[in-house]
């Protein structure tokens, strides 16, 4: 493939340094914890929405998204509507305004709140190890599609990436990571914009589309533009699936109890203004599937023959744009790419300091001493992830077991905090039973998903029956056990009544 | 052991598998559609003090609502699973 040119490259090396610039700035004024990990709760509404959608996009799933458009088709597109959209009106009224009047810093330690220390460590030591180990796996992979489209070695891509985020996550903390978010969301979307137009330029319009798939993908692409597919299909995206494991389960779960995306909700200056974020992200969202989605289809028209779905996007942006365009373009793929990392840096560092270092360590600590932890720990992080990045190939094994992790305790976990929002009779006993049943449902459903699903990869399925096993197990203890006083449930609760 | 986990949710895998089976992309539509409408009725019945700025003044106060656009954001949803499907 070829590579960037030298006008190319000169764009994102300064598109680089100006992110530096900015994180340098932001937080020249920032003593406190509240400064650091809630951005001195004065973020605007409008960036923390653009900033949630940008970080869930990630280059990563960019890749992967438009990957998967271009061997499965449009159903892929139900990841960013039925799978984010109604989840995301849940939180802006049910759980964002109590999240946001408990004044929290996290979501293990509104569980904490709302149950006790034990479901607040255990979520919180689940959630804070899969981040830090992810860090490396983000590394990893945006430092082989680096390689792919600048020339440069795997280790250089890793240390300056991890260099760029590690600096203005550490100097400027959650409002420079919203900041940052907000610029390459409109890099981004320039990008994707420019892709699409030429794409469809190139490929004929919607007709020649239609036509190029049916001519060059026959048998294999009959549901392409299908967005809802049957229980049947042999890809794992089947109505039932999307319907019950993404909408009802995973898709809530994240944008409801994922920390790297609720943190900046956290830092609205107002109630209203964290349910104005997550509602304009909503917005936002639908119109995603145009901008990654679509560009995959049309890349199956333009170029049917890759040997990986996943090379579709590098391929389109080479192939299409022109110089200057391209480095644009690029800086955009970058910068989806940093938005991942620097969330789940900021949140990582935000987790370990409030749920652990301040809970166990210590408890007395000033919002000055909080603030100088979390900054250590973010340099820590970013060192760590820098070393741990090349295990993602050595021992790909355990990183996929990380990822499966994820979808483990993911079901259980909302399980529990959505019967905590919503049932006043829910306590810690419960919630202990309701994650250990979720968790061990999942993981026996994972041993022997071969035996009895019917679907490829039927993780949408496991995340739905491991919810359902922690929503029975949590309603059966806490019925069995006495509740928590009334007097300790205000504002952590929906329900007013019983 | 895993055998007999298996001979035993066998039988509720496969029955789950046939009714989902049995629900054509059509009709999955329709639940699609219902689901983002049952949500648009809940967010309808919200109190006003909870969704509408307190400033009630200015020219467009449905707009202050942030009701109206949850309720906009569903249906445009809705629309674009029954145009896509």
């Amino acid at each position: 493939m070829q590579r960037l040119s030298n006008v190319d490259i000169a764009i994102v090396i300064a598109y680089l340094a100006g992110m530096l610039v900015l994180g340098f700035v932001l937080g020249r004024k920032q003593r406190t914890d509240r400064d650091y990990f809630l951005g001195g709760r004065n973020l605007k509404w409008w960036m923390v929405g653009i900033s949630m959608v940008v970080s869930d996009i990630g280059a990563l799933e960019l890749v992967g998204v438009a990957g998967s458009a271009y061997v499965v088709g449009m159903s892929v597109a139900n990841f960013d509507w039925i799978g984010c959209i109604p989840a995301m009106v849940l939180a802006a009224f049910l759980f964002i305004p109590f999240y946001w009047k408990s004044g929290v810093f996290t979501v293990p330690e509104y569980l904490g709140r709302r149950y006790n220390d034990a479901v607040r460590t255990i979520v919180a030591v689940l959630w804070g190890l899969f981040m830090v180990a992810n860090l490396g796996i983000f590394l990893w992979a945006s430092a082989t599609v680096l390689k792919i489209l600048l020339g440069w070695p795997t280790s250089v891509s890793i240390v300056v990436t991890a260099s760029v985020i590690g600096f203005y996550t550490f100097t400027g903390g959650l409002k420079a990571v919203v900041f940052t978010d907000t610029i390459q969301y409109f890099v981004l979307l320039v990008g994707s914009v420019v892709i699409l137009v030429l794409g469809f330029a190139e490929v004929g319009g919607i007709d020649g589309l239609v036509a190029a798939v049916a001519e060059k993908g026959g048998d294999t692409r009959e549901t392409f533009f299908d967005l809802i597919l049957p229980a049947d299909t042999p890809h794992p995206f089947s109505w039932s699936a999307v319907l019950f494991g993404l909408a009802f389960v995973l898709s809530p779960a994240y944008w409801i109890g994922n920390q790297a995306i609720v943190q900046r909700n956290l830092g609205t200056a107002s109630e209203r203004d964290a349910k104005k974020s997550v509602l304009f992200g909503a917005f936002l969202k639908l119109t995603i599937p145009f901008l990654i989605v679509i560009p995959g289809i049309i890349g199956f028209g333009l170029f049917p023959d890759l040997d990986k779905g996943d090379n579709i996007y590098p391929t389109l942006l080479h192939e299409l744009l022109p110089t200057g365009l391209a480095g644009l373009v690029f800086a955009g793929f970058l910068a989806a790419l940093m938005s991942s990392v620097d969330s789940y840096l900021n949140s990582a560092a935000t987790l370990w300091t409030m749920d652990i270092y301040r809970r166990y360590i210590k408890r007395n600590a000033t919002p000055e001493h909080l603030f100088r932890v979390g900054k250590a720990l973010t340099l820590v992080f970013i060192i760590a992830a820098v070393f741990l990045s090349p295990l993602t190939k050595e021992f790909e094994g355990i990183f996929s077991a990380m990822q499966t992790l994820l979808s483990i305790f993911q079901g259980p976990t909302f399980a529990i905090l959505l019967l905590g929002m919503i049932w006043k009779k829910a306590n810690g006993k419960g919630a202990i039973a309701g994650l250990i049943a979720g968790v061990a449902t999942s993981s026996m459903l994972f041993s022997i998903k071969d035996g009895i699903f019917q679907a490829a990869d039927p993780f949408l399925y496991i995340a739905w029956w491991s919810f359902a096993a922690g929503i029975v197990a949590t309603v059966a203890v806490s019925l069995l056990t006495p509740p928590k006083p009334a007097h300790e449930l205000k504002n952590l609760t929906y329900m007013r009544g019983r | 052991m895993k055998e007999w986990i298996i001979d035993l949710l066998k039988p509720i895998a496969e029955t789950c598998f046939e009714a989902a089976k049995a629900v054509s992309p059509g009709v999955a539509v329709i639940v699609y559609v219902l689901v983002l409408l049952a949500l648009a009725a809940w967010v309808l019945t919200l109190k006003q003090e909870a969704t509408a700025a307190r400033d009630r003044s200015g020219r467009w106060k449905i707009g202050r609502d942030l009701r109206t656009w949850a309720v906009a954001i569903l249906i445009v949803q809705a629309v674009i699973y029954i145009v896509f499907r």
